[in-house]
């Protein structure tokens, strides 16, 4: 096994697609052919690395779906950052239906990363976070991202 | 030494206190003072009024909503009304009315950030500051707080990526640093680079070790190299360039025996060396830093390595105006060893500090960046570089901020400052401002950059005094018409218009540089460098051209002076600029005028390997060989005279 673990299921038109691992100079993704489809879920919550020659690679890749209409869901922080940075990672037709947000504690270090759904936690130009997020021991977490620009995506 | 958390510190905010009740008034005020903020009190509205007047920059007000004249729902009102440019936020207070619905209210009504009901704990005030003035800190001081990294001994990865985050935008500039730090720090992982063009470049680390580099430009650079480093001979790599059928010349030569594989490896660490030079840029980027697990590969760059690299950067790369306005916020700080400091660092050995006498004794003085550059002998561009240096290695930080030492340092601060901001228009004031500050809002890296230079001088008819208002008044000026989304751009278009006919008018003169060296006119040929060194010190291969004419017009008298001279401007040449003919022969005459004549030779038939059509390369070796010539002549004809006394007759 690669790097990185595609998985693809076609049903009908729509194709889905789980991600897990690195996305790096190594990937192929001209053996994974998202063409013909007129829907594609692509799940990445296993999804651990990038650098900026997989970016490159996604950026073609993504291409190659034509119009059809690309979700996206538990996308991890680096995927978040990817997206708010990188013109053209998130393909015109696509939409995060749900990410990761990184949370933390202070005092003891506890680290947590908490889903937000769409029309749960966010929506189109508007996020509410979960009122309270605690760790294991119940301390109250704070969110450890900057929300200016981690969820500058959602208000574009 | 000031401690750890001394020496990060951020500075606090300004807070005003409109409390009635002299008791809490009293006790919010020392909580505050105490955890570092400047704290006013006032128990009426027209003193608070007083204070808003004089203290544009407040930036909470706690208050209580029953005051003696009025409200204080309708002071703050009224408050926001008389003073618009001051952007406070307000903390409601009140014993009295604690019902769901007023706090409710007038909280929607102020936009407070929080309703204290009375008693509170004071735990909670200093939250309720902390939490809000996190994102403003995180944005204004972030470039500080980058570069006092290595004032703590164990950066943790989070700490790494938060401080990376906090910045929006870094300058290509900053990028040694960013290598050094996730070098020094043991980090896995990959830094992404996204270009102002939309392009995206990637650096891969492993445990500390550079193990990837990722560039748009493939510009391969091997078959300079190899002729350069002297591994391959350029016949040989000329004939692998023929031959290669497909394989790359590295195994092609490696195949034939004609390369090693060792030599390979270091051939290949500096085409990564290369490609690192390629994105240290005087431009806008964005950062992003994710540790991940990646595989160690050769060949790499550890930090002793990458040690060299650094100082060569530093040395060649970074611009002066870049470093002085960088420095400009450590004016006034005392420079202290970091934890990593040893006195027998390989990196206290380099050329940048070997050639400051007696500097790294000076390191342990606690002295001021502007006490270094006063040193006698000391020249300007090297305690800079040096500096940024040893800050880059991680060896030096600076301590918290010191106050002026006396008012002739102050006034030397001043000065410098001063003669940066004179003459410039208000884009180009706030650019300096930024990066000095690191940026934020322009209120933030207005306040930042008034800290730097101090309260003012007491003597209000002393020349200190006219310069810091001058320069209070220009970096005000320059914040007001940076609001001015219309009259910036105008001001941005004209600075970009200038640089660009300065940038196109250096590329002319180079043109008329290159053809009066071609013809031996050395003094011409300097005139032109110093205008262009003037336009736009950038320039390509400025360094090289300026060490030929140097080496050309030596005044014998002069020698020692204008070695010294040429081998700085060497230290200057970017390492992307040493694979093509001019290097190798601008070597070659230095080297001749060391005396070296083996040395220079080979030089020179590098420099002719690299492109045989280069004349002046040429004609130092046709020179070389008639020397030599003539000294074998001379030789031959000694030896026969001598031999002739002993021949047997």
């Amino acid at each position: 096994m690669g790097k990185l673990d595609v998985k693809m299921n076609k049903a009908a038109d729509k194709l889905t697609i789980q991600m897990a691992g690195t996305i790096d100079e190594d990937v192929d993704f001209s053996q994974f052919n998202l063409a013909g489809n007129q829907a594609i879920e692509v799940e990445l919550s296993g999804l651990k690395s990038i650098n900026s020659c997989g970016i490159r690679e996604w950026i073609k890749w993504m291409g190659t779906a034509g119009g059809a209409s690309v979700s996206f869901s538990h996308c991890p922080k680096v995927i978040v950052d990817q997206i708010n940075m990188v013109d053209g990672f998130l393909p015109a037709t696509g939409k995060v239906t749900s990410f990761y947000v990184p949370y933390y504690n202070d005092d003891s270090g506890s680290e947590k990363n908490v889903l937000f759904r769409y029309g749960t936690e966010f929506q189109e130009g508007s996020v509410t976070p979960p009122s309270s997020v605690k760790d294991e021991e119940g301390n109250e977490m704070e969110m450890d991202v900057i929300e200016s620009k981690y969820f500058k995506f959602i208000k574009k | 030494m000031k401690s750890r958390k001394e020496n990060v510190e951020p500075s606090k905010s300004s807070i005003l206190i409109l409390e009635d009740d002299e008791s809490v008034g009293l006790a919010l005020k020392e909580v505050l003072a105490r955890a570092g903020h400047d704290v006013f009190l006032a128990s009426r509205p027209d003193e608070a009024n007083t204070v808003l007047s004089t203290h544009p920059n407040i930036e909470f007000l706690f208050c209580d909503c029953l005051l003696p004249q009025m409200t204080g729902l309708d002071f703050i009102k009224q408050a926001r009304t008389n003073y618009p440019s001051s952007r406070f936020k307000v903390v409601l207070m009140s014993g009295i009315y604690t019902d769901k619905q007023f706090i409710q209210e007038s909280t929607q009504s102020t936009q407070a950030l929080a309703f204290l009901k009375k008693p509170f704990e004071m735990e909670q005030v200093l939250k309720i500051v902390k939490k809000d003035e996190a994102p403003k800190r995180e944005e204004s001081s972030a470039r500080k707080l980058l570069y006092q990294m290595f004032a703590n001994p164990t950066v943790t990865s989070r700490q790494k990526r938060k401080v990376i985050e906090s910045i929006e935008e870094v300058s290509g500039f900053d990028l040694p640093f960013l290598y050094s730090l996730l070098v020094e720090t043991k980090s896995s992982g990959y830094l992404n680079i996204y270009n102002a063009d939309g392009s995206v470049s990637g650096i891969s680390f492993c445990n500390g070790n550079i193990v990837g580099v990722d560039v748009d430009d493939k510009t391969t650079f091997l078959g300079e190299m190899l002729i350069q480093s002297g591994y391959a001979t350029p016949k040989d790599v000329q004939a692998a360039l023929r031959d290669k059928n497909n394989r790359r010349i590295g195994n092609y030569l490696i195949q034939n025996n004609q390369l090693s594989p060792h030599a390979f490896d270091l051939i290949l660490m500096e085409q990564m060396n290369i490609r690192l030079v390629r994105t240290i840029v005087d431009q806008k980027i964005r950062v992003n830093f994710a540790a991940a697990d990646v595989d160690m590969s050769n060949p790499s760059i550890d930090a002793d390595t990458l040690s060299y690299y650094l100082h060569d950067w530093v040395a060649s790369k970074i611009s002066m105006n870049w470093l002085k306005s960088l420095y400009v916020m450590w004016s006034g700080n005392v420079i202290v060893k970091s934890p990593a400091f040893r006195e027998d660092h390989p990196a206290l050995s380099m050329s940048l500090v070997k050639s400051l006498d007696g500097f790294t004794v000076k390191l342990g003085n606690q002295m001021t960046l502007t006490q270094l550059l006063d040193v006698k002998g000391y020249n300007e561009i090297a305690v800079y570089k040096a500096i940024h240096f040893l800050l880059t290695k991680g060896l030096i930080v600076f301590a918290q901020r010191a106050a002026f030492a006396n008012p002739q340092e102050q006034l030397k601060v001043l000065k410098k400052i001063w003669a940066e901001l004179d003459g410039k228009n208000g884009y180009e004031v706030v650019a300096h401002m930024e990066t000095g500050t690191g940026g934020g809002s322009l209120e933030s890296t207005l306040k930042d950059f008034l800290t730097l230079i101090g309260e003012p001088p007491q003597d209000s008819s002393s020349e200190g005094y006219l310069i810091w208002n001058n320069i209070k008044k220009a970096a005000e000026d320059a914040v007001a018409t940076a609001k001015d989304s219309n009259k910036i751009d105008q001001f941005r278009q004209a600075t970009q218009k200038t640089e660009a006919e300065a940038k196109l008018r250096a590329t002319s003169l180079m043109e008329e540089v290159k053809k009066s060296l071609q013809f031996n006119q050395y003094a011409k040929a300097l005139e032109s460098l110093t205008e262009v060194a003037k336009l736009n010190p950038q320039t390509q291969q400025m360094h090289l051209y300026s060490s030929w004419a140097k080496l050309g017009s030596m005044d014998p008298a002069k020698k020692q002076f204008i070695m010294k001279e040429v081998e700085l401007e060497l230290m200057q040449v970017p390492p992307d600029e040493r694979y093509d003919t001019l290097f190798p022969f601008v070597i070659g005459l230095f080297n001749k005028a060391k005396g070296d004549v083996v040395a220079a030779r080979k030089s020179f038939e590098k420099s002719v390997a690299l492109d045989p059509s280069f004349i002046p390369a040429r004609r130092e070796i046709s020179l070389l060989m008639a020397q030599n010539k003539k000294q074998d002549v001379f030789n031959v004809d000694l030896k026969q005279v001598v031999s002739g006394f002993f021949k047997k007759r």
